[in-house]
């Protein structure tokens, strides 16, 4: 465990995603597989199953430091975390002992405590609490929790593995899709260089669209784009092999369970066959909204009432396997032509357009139509693994967004009176902030609050029921629209402004600038 | 409260006619220590202990300062005082105040860790004990110093190696010394300073410390540097002053940073726990070893500190002072 531990002090210490990969490199060089099969499964934020609750820990923890409930909730609550919260008040010990390995800890200790019955699982966590130092107790905390992120993303994860494994990084995001059970042997698997044979389950990952940011330039010649809507369901991979039919969704779990329709619907595929699409909900040719697909999510019984209410299929948009050939490598072209000729699913229809003009004029309709906007892919692509530049895009029809910066408050009014909720925001010219937009509604009850005591603490200046505020926090607005005006400072005029989001992650550095904004004016008139 | 009284220019003790730590203008002040939230000009009489009248004198000028030696007892008024040491930074006290038989404390600032730069805490029965309390939730525990040192001290070696300069930035005034002398245990390498701490520690010679290797970083030659550890005040980070340590790791000395969001949240590199503060256990235990009936919290996350107390058969109160909080909020 002691590798483990010094792992997290180390990514707990950098700052750097490269400093990261090194020490996550450091450790799944240095880890033997019957430990490292549990770090990567702990760093994926998976927990172990022990049974235990977390009431139940916490009061025992209670007991065994005597201390009221209530202070360990508010220590806990000021910590934001309750497995540092009780290593930390567990605190430094004279003589820890040192802690046993990893994969023999897990196995052996924390995996039979729900053999044991409540009392001697006690007694196990009391013996822990009395002896290990309190960075492994934060590691065992967060085993019962299973939110040990630290910073690593799955793509962190990934780039270290594949590091290690010295094998393409799409080949370790590959072997990582779908269950991956913590096993010495799986670990084996996932690292050994030679092995191409992948269990017959596994999906590929997925390739991702990039945003469009300027359509002119992005799309010259139309000729080569294959154009789609944007349809708004959930992204799936559709699996048949060997007989057996697979349904994964974009988050990489296995939803076979909740959509026995499309299972049925799969069971018709040619064996050797993988397709990419959109779980969407149909009835009588049409597809219904998504709210009506949500109401199928996350069902592990599906009662005949929602198959009858909610039919779910698969618009189908592409193909990776056919005739148990991996096609990726064929050009869109060829794979669409192939499939064209099944007719399992419904195929995602190819939308008639030439230029950006024609585009546009549609993408007003898209509303109307139920969907997000367009895809683009270019005809002669290759189906690549994640978020690749330039092949594939979508064009949202979302509202346009900017980032502003907090200007000046003003109290509400009704449920919000006494709140400074009205805010006016700001977006930088040269080292100036202007003023663009006054903005109202879309933060949480809670955000509100935290905001109008930050307001409170940090005004500047009182001009009747406004402050002017130290310009410190980063609102995302988002708008329909954006014309020119002589009447306002900033030479602009937004439509229907409103609060989209509060941007913790950004600094008023970072906010947009005029010049920005007025690109979008150009964008808005053709 | 009756022996103390809060008021508008600060703590106040009518049968002595005299105020502790007082923020408004008044005739006498005794001055636990040399902080600037403690310690204010504008007081016409000063009463401290000999330890910290070099360190009051930077701060205050030259005002009417009396000073006694630690335990010493003298008369103000109708009351007995003596000054005891509090263990906080050189030359900081606790108030001890007796009239009518009975015992009042106040802890001004305090710690019961190892601190090679100042006296240790000293207990001092009482029957109303009125005390700091900074870091009072049990999650504020503190490793031991020495230990905490020697990961400074590998921090900056492994820094040197990776040719990077180490900035620490801690408090001016009694952090710094005690980093400076507890790192002096275990290297005898050359230590920069920012002057303000430079000046700071030219106070803690006048009173017998004695600095050797602690240097002021200079105008010009940062090579010279190279690799060095640098103390500083949290308030030269991003001043021109930090620009010619480039490149350097930068870290904070403080004990909120024994929480990882804070670390995060602060975007320093690194955090050590180190703190001129009573962690919780020592708190709580110093309120038992008084013996008093009464005890008062001044700053800090009082309510918590006073309803456990309470629930532990010590009568516990709130009494907010407006004290800072190691650099917080």
């Amino acid at each position: 465990m002691e590798n483990f531990v010094q792992l997290l002090k180390e990514l707990d210490q950098s700052t750097s995603t490269l400093k990261k990969i090194e020490s996550l490199k450091a450790y799944f060089a240095k880890a033997i597989p019957e430990d490292a099969c549990w770090g990567l499964y702990l760093l994926a934020g998976n927990k172990i199953s022990t049974k235990i609750n977390r009431p139940f820990l916490q009061e025992s923890f209670c007991e065994f430091m005597n201390m009221p409930f209530w202070l360990f909730k508010e220590a806990a609550y000021h910590v934001g975390d309750s497995s540092e919260a009780m290593s930390l008040m567990r605190g430094p010990i004279d003589e820890p002992i040192s802690p046993p390995p990893q994969g023999e800890f897990i196995e052996n200790e924390l995996l039979n405590l729900k053999n044991l019955t409540p009392e001697l699982v006690k007694q196990k966590l009391h013996e822990w609490w009395a002896s290990f130092d309190e960075p492994v107790l934060f590691l065992i905390h967060k085993c019962f929790s299973g939110n040990l992120r630290m910073g690593v993303s799955k793509n962190l994860l990934i780039q270290a593995l594949a590091q290690i494994a010295e094998v393409d990084k799409e080949i370790m995001s590959f072997r990582l899709m779908g269950d991956y059970e913590p096993t010495p042997e799986s670990y084996r698997n996932l690292m050994d260089q030679k092995i191409t044979i992948e269990k017959k389950s596994k999906p590929y990952p997925y390739f991702l669209a990039s945003p469009v940011e300027n359509a002119v330039e992005t799309f010259s010649d139309w000729e080569e784009w294959s154009v789609e809507w944007k349809w708004d369901g959930i992204r799936a991979q559709v699996i048949k092999r060997e007989g057996e039919v697979y349904l994964w969704s974009r988050g990489e779990e296995l939803i076979n369970e909740s959509f026995p329709d499309v299972i049925q619907q799969a069971e018709l595929l040619p064996d050797g066959t993988v397709i990419d699409g959109e779980l969407l909900p149909f009835k009588e040719g049409k597809v219904l909204s998504f709210n009506e697909l949500q109401g199928r999510l996350n069902r592990k019984k599906v009662s005949k009432k929602d198959l009858a209410d909610t039919p779910i299929s698969i618009m189908a948009y592409d193909i990776l396997e056919w005739e148990g050939q991996d096609i990726r490598q064929l050009p869109l072209k060829a794979r669409r032509e192939i499939l064209e000729k099944l007719s399992v699913f419904p195929l995602s229809p190819l939308v008639e357009v030439h230029n950006v003009s024609e585009a546009q004029a549609l993408h007003i309709e898209c509303r109307e139509r139920g969907v997000e906007g367009f895809m683009l892919k270019r005809w002669n692509s290759t189906y690549q693994s994640g978020r690749k530049r330039g092949d594939w895009w979508k064009w949202k029809i979302d509202p346009m967004t900017i980032d502003c910066v907090l200007l000046y408050a003003q109290s509400g009014s009704g449920r919000r009176s006494g709140l400074f909720t009205d805010y006016t925001l700001a977006v930088w010219q040269d080292q100036e902030l202007v003023p663009i937009t006054k903005a109202y509604s879309g933060l949480t009850d809670q955000e509100l609050t935290s905001m109008d005591n930050w307001i409170k603490k940090n005004t500047l200046e009182k001009f009747g029921p406004v402050r002017s505020v130290k310009p410190e926090h980063v609102f995302e607005i988002a708008f329909e629209g954006i014309q020119p005006s002589k009447r306002h400072k900033a030479g602009v005029a937004l439509r229907f402004p409103r609060i989209l989001r509060w941007r913790k992650d950004k600094k008023a550095s970072e906010a947009d600038t005029l010049d920005n904004v007025k690109k979008l004016l150009n964008e808005e008139q053709p | 409260m009756e022996l103390l009284k809060l008021t508008k220019q600060g703590l106040y003790c009518e049968p002595g006619d005299f105020y502790i730590d007082p923020w408004g203008k008044v005739d006498t002040a005794i001055l636990t220590h040399g902080h600037g939230d403690h310690a204010r000009t504008g007081m016409k009489n000063y009463i401290a202990v000999h330890e910290s009248e070099h360190i009051l004198r930077k701060r205050l000028g030259a005002v009417d300062l009396k000073t006694y030696a630690y335990g010493e007892v003298f008369h103000l008024g109708e009351v007995t005082v003596s000054l005891h040491s509090a263990g906080h930074i050189l030359g900081s006290a606790q108030v001890r105040i007796e009239y009518q038989n009975e015992v009042w404390v106040f802890t001004g600032d305090f710690k019961r860790d190892l601190d090679l730069t100042c006296e240790p805490f000293e207990v001092i029965p009482c029957d109303v004990f009125i005390s700091e309390a900074t870091f009072s939730l049990p999650v504020y525990r503190w490793p031991d110093f020495r230990s905490e040192m020697k990961e400074v001290y590998e921090w900056w070696m492994k820094n040197r190696e990776e040719g990077f300069n180490s900035v620490l930035c801690c408090y001016a005034l009694g952090k710094a010394q005690r980093i400076i002398a507890g790192l002096r245990e275990l290297t005898d390498e050359p230590i920069w300073v920012h002057g303000t701490v430079d000046e700071l520690n030219q106070s803690y010679a006048k009173t017998g410390m004695t600095w050797e290797n602690v240097l002021k970083v200079p105008l010009e030659g940062k090579e010279k540097i190279h690799g060095g550890l640098i103390l500083c005040p949290p308030s030269a980070l991003g001043s021109t002053w930090h620009k010619r340590l480039t490149p350097k790791k930068v870290a904070f000395a403080s004990g909120w940073m024994r929480i990882r969001g804070n670390r995060r949240r602060k975007g320093y590199e690194r955090g050590f726990v180190i703190s001129d503060h009573a962690d919780w256990p020592s708190l709580i235990r110093t309120v038992k070893e008084t013996g008093c009936r009464k005890v008062y919290f001044t700053h800090g996350h009082t309510d918590a500190i006073v309803r456990f107390l309470n629930e532990q058969g010590v009568e516990a109160h709130d009494l907010k002072l407006p004290y800072e909080t190691e650099g917080e909020s």
